[in-house]
């Protein structure tokens, strides 16, 4: 019965954990501009992130090590460095992002700016790093973030053409004002945003603090592959709300009143007020995981002790790196950039830096020292092999299309 | 411990660890000394900006290294003796505490200059 | 090192969206369009703001911050379009815009201070006057296309 609860709890806090502000973001803005046209790569990012965060939970079930620490040991100190940088730069902008989505959710909760609590929310979110148990933290925004259910609700009651919305997504039909290129680049963004490095770094770590074994390996495929999945049509169900009630309006979503719109025109104050919940939840969470995620990969490279589970006195370089991150992206925050604008470029500069993310896994995934018999097996490989290929090339194409596209904005 | 390892494979950049599973560093280098019988044996694991910084190589490496002997004041990197490693196999396990093998000066620093100084540093999460 | 630096501003202006001031007839297409569509979806957020406000369904912080978003992001479009030189063969087109732009602009003002007194007669007006202006914004959109 325990054992049930145990893994009900991870499923739900895996759909909850999900969403975060560059999937809120960019599922809006693709609904209210493509309808669900692209839904396909929702569909393929959550594929993706399930296979590979499948892999490296394995990894440190069998093995006891996390990400970073395999990919240096197994591809040497020059590629397990450019891997590091690379992630760890986007993850910082994740965090950014994240820190500056806390405050827009508060900003629509209160009207009060969202600038005003830039140095609140990163001093809040530093505090849980500092004090809060792994556990707790995961569990409790994992659950809170369910209140973005609220969306699939909305749809519901907002009774659309169903069969239309099926033909879309199905036929990919892209509405004929948006050109191609345009299209594809918020094809690769959405990407980015459904398969974010730091995702992996997190749950493997995760895996870590709760001491995972290969006994834990049942739990955390149940968790990653029904989890993932159904946090998967979360984003498909913010995608769809905007498809039927934006972009038949016309309305282009450029900030997060505008994701929230069609909740309240479906369920009213309630609806909305559960939305805006929802996005405070989504976002402190993953605040907190990017933040974590940060201090662990550098953490992880350079051999230092990390975690929650020890004191922070034990762990002093791994928290003086989580609060030093902290302080960076309040900065920048405070600089008065849009974190809507920050959270675009996360996204995008997230499907970048994909292939320096998973390659490693799939390698080390694959290696029978650290793994026993536990290594990839057939299904894994191919299917590793495929999202490789899937990877490098929304990698490359991130940066001419954004170029080609002026970030989406023609 | 006489059998001849690999030591790219089975030494480098692996996690060391105390007796109570602490960590201590990475294996960022090794130390090795040539022995009557031709051989190469390891004598000790270094670690450290100081040890890895000409591991990476090139002029970033140089810079890693020398702006770490600037700071710490010295040039030879931290090292852990051989003879207080217990086994090797996915981590180096030492035989002794990690106070004894002393080469997480920067950790302790940090430590008592920042760390300490905040609220709360004492206490395990909950 | 020079090449490099170069190369970076050239990046940073393609990314920026920059439009010379004196665009040729082409660009100005292109850019009344954008701003034209930029203008409907402001002007129809507001307009179901204040309608959703209208039918309780609302929340007034909500309305609040999404008005002032809506009504910054309006200003910024007008004003990057009405600082446009237009090419001769285009002036009717930029003072039609021009024109429907500040409707919009005084428009979500009203909104705006509506909501934040609370004036819900006022709303069903204002949703009326939106949405005629809207579909003037996108009568021209579809011109423009």
């Amino acid at each position: 019965m325990k054992k049930l609860f145990a893994v009900a709890l991870g499923i739900l806090t895996a759909i909850g954990g999900f969403v975060d502000i560059g999937d809120l973001v960019t599922n809006a803005t693709v609904g209210s501009r493509f309808g669900l046209s692209l839904a396909w790569v929702v569909v393929l990012g959550v594929v993706g992130i399930a296979v590979f965060a499948e892999m490296s939970g394995r990894v440190v079930a069998v093995s006891g090590r996390p990400t970073f620490d395999i990919v240096r040991e197994r591809l040497g100190p020059r590629v397990g460095l450019v891997n590091l940088f690379g992630s760890m730069a986007v993850t910082l902008l994740t965090y950014t992002a994240e820190i500056g989505g806390i405050a827009l959710a508060l900003e629509l909760g209160t009207s009060v700016w969202s600038y005003f609590w830039i140095p609140f929310t990163a001093a809040a979110v530093w505090v849980v790093l500092w004090r809060a148990k792994f556990n707790l933290l995961e569990n409790a925004f994992g659950l809170l973030g369910l209140a973005l259910l609220v969306f699939g609700v909305a749809l519901w009651q907002l009774g659309p053409d169903w069969g239309q919305l099926w033909h879309t997504a199905s036929t990919a039909a892209k509405p004929s004002p948006e050109p191609w290129p345009t299209y594809w680049y918020y094809a690769v963004a959405l990407f980015g945003a459904a398969m974010t490095p730091y995702e992996v770094f997190f749950f493997s770590s995760g895996g870590i603090e709760e001491k995972w074994s290969p006994a834990s390996i049942p739990t955390m495929r149940s968790n990653v592959l029904i989890g993932f999945p159904l946090g998967g049509t979360l984003s498909i169900s913010i995608a769809a709300c905007a498809a039927v009630v934006l972009l038949p309006a016309g309305i282009e979503v450029e900030s997060l009143g505008q994701v929230a719109l069609p909740v309240a025109v479906a369920l009213g104050q309630l609806g909305l007020a559960v939305a805006i919940l929802g996005f405070f939840a989504a976002t402190f969470g993953a605040a907190c995981a990017t933040g974590l995620s940060v201090g662990y990969s550098i953490a992880q490279y350079l051999g230092w002790t990390w975690g929650k589970s020890v004191r922070p006195r034990d762990a002093a370089r791994f928290h003086a790196v989580v609060l030093l991150s902290t302080l960076l992206a309040a900065l920048v925050l405070l600089t008065t950039i849009d974190p809507i604008l920050v959270t675009e470029f996360s996204v995008v500069f997230s499907a970048i830096a994909l292939p320096l993310t998973y390659l490693p896994i799939l390698i080390v995934a694959n290696d029978p020292s650290y793994m026993g018999r536990h290594k990839n097996g057939a299904l894994a490989n191919t299917l590793g092999s495929i999202y490789l290929v899937i990877v490098l090339a929304a990698s490359l194409a991130a940066i001419p299309l954004m170029i080609w596209t002026k970030v989406g904005t023609t | 411990m006489s059998d001849a390892i690999d030591a790219n494979l089975e030494l480098l950049d692996r996690q060391i660890v105390d007796h109570d599973g602490a960590m201590v560093a990475k294996v960022d280098d090794v130390e090795l000394e040539e022995r009557d019988d031709g051989r190469l044996h390891v004598t000790a694991l270094l670690t450290g900006p100081g040890a890895l910084g000409p591991r990476l190589g090139g002029a970033f490496g140089n810079m890693v290294a020398s702006t770490w002997a600037r700071l710490a004041g010295r040039t030879e990197p931290g090292r852990v003796s051989w003879s207080s490693v217990a086994s090797v196999g996915i981590v180096v396990t030492l035989a002794v505490d990690r106070t004894t093998v002393a080469v997480d000066g920067f950790e302790v620093w940090m430590r008592d200059r920042i760390i300490a100084a905040i609220p709360g540093s004492k206490v395990l999460p909950k | 090192m020079k090449v490099g630096t170069s190369g970076l501003v050239a990046l940073l202006v393609l990314l920026s969206g920059c439009v010379p001031s004196n665009p040729d007839t082409d660009t100005f297409d292109d850019k009344s369009l954008r701003t034209a569509g930029a203008a409907l979806s402001q002007t129809r957020t507001v307009s179901g703001l204040l309608q959703t406000s209208y039918d309780g369904r609302m929340l007034r912080p909500t309305a609040l911050a999404q008005l002032r978003y809506s009504e910054d992001s309006l200003d910024t479009a007008t004003g990057a379009f009405t600082e446009l030189n237009p090419p001769s063969a285009r002036d009717a087109q930029y003072t039609r815009l021009s024109t429907l732009l500040g409707e919009a602009g005084d428009l979500v003002a009203e909104a705006r201070i509506a909501v934040e007194r609370s004036e819900e007669a006022r709303y069903p007006r204002l949703v009326d006057r939106l949405d005629a202006l809207a579909s003037k914004l996108e009568r021209l959109e579809g011109r423009l296309r």
